[in-house]
């Protein structure tokens, strides 16, 4: 029985400490203030960039042509690499790479791109054409692009479409290195 | 003979600090906002980097949160809302420390985009993490500093400087 009040006690004692410790932090209150700064920030950022940086980035041909990085259909892609004119690329993990990648293509891995590089570097001129590619929707081959190009590199495209779209279309695919 | 609760108390509550903290803090919130509210295109890639946030939720948490971090830092600056404030920076400097956490432990090689968007700053290490524990450190002690209860400690204490 004694245990029990003393169970309890000490219940009641940690529901008043957490009352008063939110009693004292408040958090209702500043949870409604933060909610008001990141509102003003979300509606601020919103019109900053529709008025400031939507606007150029949607006027810029020219900084687009001159671009060393282009996008590339998947059909264009596959005619290129069969015709030995364009590498491809596969920027994503090694785990991922070697369970299938696109048949012929080398891993640059976004995560690993320091420790994969040299070995690349060695074996893929500056002056050859390189065709980045993930997922649809992500941005490794993104990110490598733009390291290649810092390391160098003139001619890369990225292609949107993924292995899944790849083994759609009925092209090769390669996994753990054999051809399927 | 002073309680060493009161003690913790005074020392988290003491005004100088807390306006060292709340200066320190909102101007390097709003340093760290400025690069990358002028570009957002890689903000959104590093944040990208982290892979935790689906592709939707990329473009407006790079919109969104230098942003918060501007508007929050001039807010401090002026001295408005500390507490909350303090509230904000602690969970947004705690969830930047998850996102890293999560991708060192993962192996990802990320920036942190947290000051600088430039590609050839350094990647962050486990050893580099120090930084982010002590802004941190910093954070929370400008939140719990300004609490109603460390405000009444008296002399020197935060009082009137709460919110509320």
């Amino acid at each position: 029985m004694d245990l029990l009040n003393k169970d309890q006690n000490r219940n009641n004692n940690l529901t008043t400490t957490i009352t008063q410790w939110l009693r004292q932090a408040d958090l209702v209150a500043d949870i409604g203030r933060i909610v008001a700064v990141v509102l003003l920030a979300l509606g601020l950022g919103l019109i900053y960039n529709a008025v400031f940086i939507w606007p150029v980035q949607q006027n810029a041909p020219v900084a687009d042509q001159s671009s060393t990085i282009n996008k590339i259909t998947m059909r264009r892609a596959y005619q290129l690499a069969q015709q030995h004119e364009a590498i491809i690329v596969d920027t994503q993990e090694p785990e991922v790479y070697a369970q299938e990648h696109i048949a012929g293509a080398m891993n640059l891995p976004f995560g690993e791109f320091e420790a994969y590089y040299p070995d690349f570097a060695t074996q893929v001129k500056t002056t050859e054409t390189l065709i980045l590619y993930c997922e649809p929707g992500c941005m490794s081959k993104d990110v490598v692009a733009d390291e290649l190009i810092a390391r160098g590199y003139q001619n890369i495209s990225l292609m949107d479409e993924g292995i899944e779209e790849w083994r759609g279309a009925g092209y090769s695919i390669a996994s753990n290195g054999g051809r399927e | 003979m002073m309680q060493p609760r009161h003690l913790i108390h005074r020392i988290l509550g003491n005004r100088t600090v807390l306006i060292i903290l709340r200066v320190a803090l909102a101007g390097i919130f709003i340093y760290a906002s400025w690069e990358k509210i002028l570009k957002p295109d890689d903000f959104a890639r590093i944040i990208n980097g982290y892979r935790i946030l689906p592709q939707p939720m990329v473009s407006l948490v790079a919109i969104c949160l230098p942003w918060t971090e501007l508007i929050a830092g001039v807010v401090l600056l002026v001295g408005i809302w500390p507490r909350a404030i303090g509230l904000l920076f602690s969970g947004l400097t705690a969830v930047f420390i998850l996102g890293l956490v999560q991708a060192l432990a993962r192996g990802i090689d990320i920036q942190c985009g947290c000051f600088s968007l430039d590609p050839a700053a350094a990647a962050r290490s486990w050893a580099s993490l120090w930084q982010e524990f002590l802004l941190l450190a910093g954070c929370l002690w400008l939140w719990i500093g300004h609490w109603h209860k460390l405000a009444e400690v008296g002399p020197g204490g935060a009082q009137g400087a709460s919110d509320g």
